[in-house]
């Protein structure tokens, strides 16, 4: 698993800092992380994207999974620190204007809070 | 003569003379396959054979030839020589020089009794022989028995691996005459054991599913080791674990275990307990035990393997089956539309994705382009692409308005799909009379219009891919100018990377089409695709793509 997960408990926040390359090979196991957490009904997750240079459509397909549910849950998904290269991505399929995206992983968090 | 009836002979000769009955005792002997004669004789208390030096040839008739037994009896000074007794392929003369002043008679009668004596022993040693042949036959019909299983295996290996695994066990159990058998297999995930066959008293008691930790109690050493275990007497060695005995109530006498190994990885273990004889199982049974757990190895190694091809060719039909159906949806002649030089390109790879695009013709005056990818390969990704495209045509043909057209569709593959499958998807609507281009691009790779200025640009208006969540689309009216290029394309084309990992990229595809606006849609389609292959080199195609060039 190429995951670091961290949990905020005191304000029940996981963060998931994605790996280099977000492609089919391991798109899978976000896809069941993100599933685990939401079935323990956390559904205030942050994906942090600084070290992601490379989405494929597995990987965006992976990070939208859990956008109805955790919202419908009074929660969200926000993406932390994207690159040039991912943020290009997010304009080109018009997630940015479904996910928040915020520069850090600390903004994220503040996002949470409001 | 064979080793052991020559010793056995010389024994009773040394008898015979310790008792003092015979001064001497010669025993004089030939073999069907060797017609010399030779001579079997104590030395100075030590038993000697020599060849007995004679060039007359002996006769077969069972009777030497009346010079002979005067040569004998002269050189050896006898006082009797029998006739011939055979026993098998061998002829024998006993000789005796007496010890005492025996009557005749009664040298005539020991000598017969020394002949029959002489009988018994290489009667026994006949005995012993077939005894020894047989055994040596039997064990060479436990090889054979092996090698007849090893075939049969390699024949019913498409039968279930359980029923080979039981097969096994109950050969070893039987040959081995086992009260009980079990045979567990290694679990990796979990580093367990687990039954996964039981034979014996205890077997019928429903066993339920039983698991044990590798390393735990005998089963989980041996399983650990790779190295057997034999228990002559179970409950006075403290290896033993008798609480599965007071579960079952079953009484573990002798026990062996032994590991199941093929190429030096551990599948399991076999156990067997208590033989029914009553004797303690030994080392020839560990033997044996191991030969069956090393062919219950390879099966399972077999089975695996062919469960691999199979699983291969399941995803190899799968894949030819999405790639039939794509090759369906993709169509065979582009629609020509009036004033405009269209060409259109599907670059497969290996594995199949959902790439598709079509030209539609509304009336004369519209035409719809569409360009579209799915996101998840295979049938699934295939079967996806098919029925978006066949509720497209339902929907076009009833409105143009693209606004609606999107939205519907969006909620229909919503429902259609699981939550991270969706499609990028871009639909424009080109009117002919107006030389406008009406488009809502759905998170797709934004198409490119290059005007007679060389000036781009991007049709990137719309909203978030289709399938994913409800959303409002925007949509775009742009005009076409005379002599500008419209280029659509999966990202598939500007993401084929080289060995180096490096994409394509937009960029250079822009290059490409300034470069050569004004020449022929064909031309530059054939310049791209050119362009890219020297990019990729020897590389593969990671993604296949799709081309549609329009030349206004």
């Amino acid at each position: 698993m190429q995951f670091n997960i961290h949990t905020i408990t005191d304000k029940d926040i996981i963060v998931i800092d994605a790996p280099k390359r977000l492609t089919s090979d391991i798109s899978d196991d976000l896809k069941s992380i993100m599933k685990e957490y939401v079935d323990r009904e956390k559904y205030n997750i942050i994906i942090n994207l600084e070290e992601t240079e490379f989405i494929d459509s597995s990987g965006l397909g992976a990070i939208v999974s859990k956008i109805s549910i955790t919202r419908s849950n009074n929660g969200d998904i926000k993406l932390a620190a994207p690159q040039r290269y991912v943020v290009d991505l997010l304009e080109v399929t018009h997630l940015n204007k479904v996910i928040e995206i915020l520069d850090s992983v600390e903004e994220a968090i503040e996002g949470f809070e409001k | 003569m064979n080793d052991r009836l020559i010793k056995d002979l010389q024994d009773l000769i040394d008898q015979y003379k310790t008792y003092g009955m015979v001064a001497e005792l010669y025993i004089f002997y030939s073999s069907d396959d060797d017609d010399t004669l030779k001579v079997l004789k104590s030395y100075n208390q030590n038993v000697l054979q020599t060849d007995f030096n004679t060039e007359q040839t002996f006769v077969s008739d069972e009777k030497i030839d009346d010079d002979i037994r005067h040569q004998i009896i002269n050189q050896f000074q006898l006082d009797s020589l029998l006739h011939s007794t055979r026993s098998g392929s061998f002829q024998l003369f006993p000789g005796v020089k007496y010890g005492g002043n025996w009557p005749v008679e009664v040298g005539h009668d020991l000598l017969n009794a020394i002949n029959r004596h002489i009988l018994t022993v290489v009667e026994n040693w006949a005995i012993k022989e077939e005894i020894d042949r047989y055994k040596e036959s039997s064990s060479n019909m436990i090889a054979e028995m092996g090698a007849l299983h090893e075939i049969s295996r390699v024949i019913d290996s498409k039968e279930n691996i359980d029923s080979i695994l039981s097969y096994i066990l109950q050969r070893a159990m039987d040959l081995l005459k086992a009260e009980a058998a079990s045979l567990m297999l290694k679990i990796e995930e979990t580093n367990e054991l687990e039954f996964k066959v039981v034979f014996g008293p205890a077997a019928s008691q429903k066993i339920k599913p039983f698991r044990l930790k590798v390393g735990q109690g005998i089963s989980g050493w041996v399983a650990d080791h790779g190295k057997p275990i034999l228990i002559p007497d179970a409950y006075a060695d403290q290896r033993f674990d008798p609480s599965f005995d007071q579960k079952t109530g079953f009484k573990t006498k002798s026990y062996l275990c032994v590991p199941m190994i093929y190429k030096s990885r551990i599948y399991g273990v076999v156990t067997l307990l208590n033989r029914l004889d009553g004797r303690p199982f030994n080392e020839n049974d560990q033997e044996l035990l191991t030969t069956f757990a090393s062919q219950a190895a390879l099966a399972i190694e077999n089975t695996q393997l062919l469960q691999t091809a199979i699983e291969k060719e399941r995803i190899d039909k799968e894949l030819q089956v999405a790639a039939e159906i794509q090759r369906l949806l993709i169509p065979d002649q582009l629609t020509n539309i009036p004033d405009m030089d269209i060409a259109a390109t599907y670059i497969p790879c290996k594995s199949v994705s959902g790439d598709y695009y079509d030209v539609i013709k509304i009336n004369d005056n519209q035409y719809v382009f569409i360009v579209a990818d799915v996101a998840g390969k295979g049938i699934p990704g295939a079967m996806l692409v098919s029925n978006m495209s066949a509720m497209l045509k339902t929907y076009l043909e009833h409105s143009t308005n693209l606004k609606v057209i999107v939205e519907r569709l969006n909620t229909r593959i919503m429902l259609n799909t699981t939550d991270d499958r969706y499609i990028t998807f871009f639909i424009a609507l080109y009117n002919v009379k107006d030389k406008t281009l009406t488009y809502i691009n759905a998170g797709h790779n934004p198409p490119l219009l290059i005007d007679h200025q060389q000036n781009v640009t991007r049709l990137k208006k719309g909203g978030i891919f289709i399938g994913c969540l409800n959303w409002t689309y925007e949509q775009e009216t742009i005009n076409i100018p005379d002599n500008s290029l419209l280029i659509l394309y999966t990202d598939g084309l500007i993401e084929a990377m080289n060995s180096k990992e490096e994409e394509f990229g937009e960029d250079k595809l822009i290059g490409i089409l300034k470069d050569n606006r004004t020449a022929k849609s064909d031309k530059i389609q054939k310049k791209i695709i050119k362009a890219i292959y020297e990019h990729v080199g020897n590389t593969s195609f990671e993604d296949d793509f799709t081309l549609i060039l329009a030349r206004h």
